[in-house]
């Protein structure tokens, strides 16, 4: 299976994320599929706060994404929910709203890298 | 050790879980500032917390600014942040936040940062320990006696339950430092203590009162068990005599015994003045003896204010 990301960089560090993990492929599995579940949940949790316009929730909501992601070393994914959460901060919904289609993007190549990571560690 | 863990993000918070468990912590988890900040109040409650900026509710910030104020043992906290704006920081220090990990945590990092503060922690304890215990007789010194003979006072105030108080005095204890010598008089002091000790029970309060006087708190012991307590005292700490490197002496004790079932009415100076008393009795009776004081009547201010309570 070949992985069609968009953007040069990979969608996380591997080396960098098992360092973190102290190569423990078990705590990874663990860790995704607690991503699976409660990314999704965040995701909404973050659409739902544009939609309603709630400038705070964007903020608080994009912060928890990038702090999920960055257990993975998924600096692209990390950047793109940052770009989110300082437009929520400053109550610029309408720019928040344009980098959200990035993040959601990067989350989704983040996803599969992962799933596929999993698959196939990397020896 | 004991380590709390406070973050709303399961990801961020399952990874922190298991890098301390690895590093041989106990760990105790939850989501958000409320929970962790119940926890962190708990008099067993954990010492070193890992605590997220960011959390619904209470945030990290003011979880630690509400620790900050409460009595009880240090709380080493370590703040999560993935801000870096000097400002935030100034927050987080204002705050009295010990250390700060950035997100996503480097393992290395969050080891070494738990050990500078265990260190921390042990220099607490150790302080704490200094300002509460005689060096010498390794029991209470007269600070933490008084301390603990007032928190038991207003909690059998509060349920109605007797209190008695004991003075106790080493008979002739100017004879054996001037016999033996102060090193002497010391070890009288040392071995007193410990036999004291074993005749309490583990709640009982024992502390060094001053110079050869000791202060026995006993919550719950009405005054026909308070005089029992008091002649084991005296049988025990003469039962055989304390051996001082060569030549032994035996020791003896007076007693002043005070027992009340109103302990909202007396203030502790007022239940200690007439321990003295009675202690000052058992000495110009012949020492080796309790005698029992004899309350005043309490003050109408002081029935007033146990009324009003």
């Amino acid at each position: 299976m070949s992985l069609n990301t968009t953007g040069v960089q990979p969608p996380f560090n591997a080396e960098e994320m098992l360092e973190r993990l102290g190569g423990d492929m078990e705590l990874l599995q663990d860790l995704v599929n607690l991503y699976d579940v409660d990314g999704r949940q965040m995701l909404s949790d973050l659409q739902a706060a544009l939609d309603g316009g709630d400038a705070q929730g964007v903020e608080r909501s994009a912060h928890r994404i990038r702090g999920s992601v960055a257990s993975f070393s998924a600096g692209h994914a990390a950047a793109a929910a940052w770009a989110v959460e300082e437009f929520g901060r400053d109550g610029k919904l309408e720019e928040a709203r344009a980098a959200f289609g990035v993040l959601d993007e990067a989350l989704a190549a983040l996803n599969l890298a992962l799933h596929h990571y999993l698959e196939h560690p990397a020896p | 050790m004991k380590v709390l863990v406070a973050d709303d993000d399961p990801i961020s918070r399952l990874l922190l879980e298991r890098t301390l468990v690895k590093l041989g912590h106990d760990v105790v988890a939850v989501a958000d500032g409320q929970q962790a900040q119940a926890l962190l109040a708990a008099s067993d409650g954990p010492q070193l917390a890992v605590l997220d900026w960011m959390m619904p509710g209470l945030d990290g910030i003011e979880v630690c600014r509400i620790v900050r104020k409460q009595a009880g043992p240090y709380v080493y906290v370590i703040l999560l942040t993935a801000r870096d704006r000097r400002e935030d920081l100034l927050v987080a220090l204002e705050a009295e936040v010990d250390e700060f990990l950035t997100k996503p945590v480097d393992p290395v990092e969050l080891r070494a940062r738990l050990r500078s503060g265990q260190r921390v922690l042990n220099l607490q304890e150790a302080l704490r320990r200094e300002a509460m215990y005689d060096r010498l007789t390794a029991i209470k010194n007269r600070g933490a006696i008084l301390d603990q003979l007032e928190t038991e006072r207003r909690r059998m105030a509060r349920t109605n339950r007797p209190l008695s108080v004991l003075l106790l005095d080493i008979d002739h204890f100017k004879r054996v430092n001037d016999t033996f010598g102060h090193l002497a008089g010391d070890v009288v002091l040392r071995e007193s203590a410990t036999r004291f000790r074993d005749t309490l029970r583990d709640y009982d309060g024992l502390g060094r009162y001053g110079g050869e006087e000791f202060l026995v708190v006993l919550p719950e012991c009405d005054r026909e068990h308070a005089l029992e307590v008091a002649g084991r005292l005296r049988s025990h700490v003469s039962a055989e005599p304390v051996f001082l490197g060569g030549p032994k002496t035996t020791v003896t004790i007076s007693i002043g015994v005070v027992s009340t079932t109103q302990a909202g009415l007396y203030d502790s100076t007022a239940l200690i003045n007439a321990a003295d008393l009675a202690l000052y009795q058992a000495k110009t009776n012949g020492r080796n003896r309790a005698e029992e004081a004899v309350l005043d009547a309490p003050s109408a201010q002081a029935i007033h204010g146990s009324l009003a309570s």
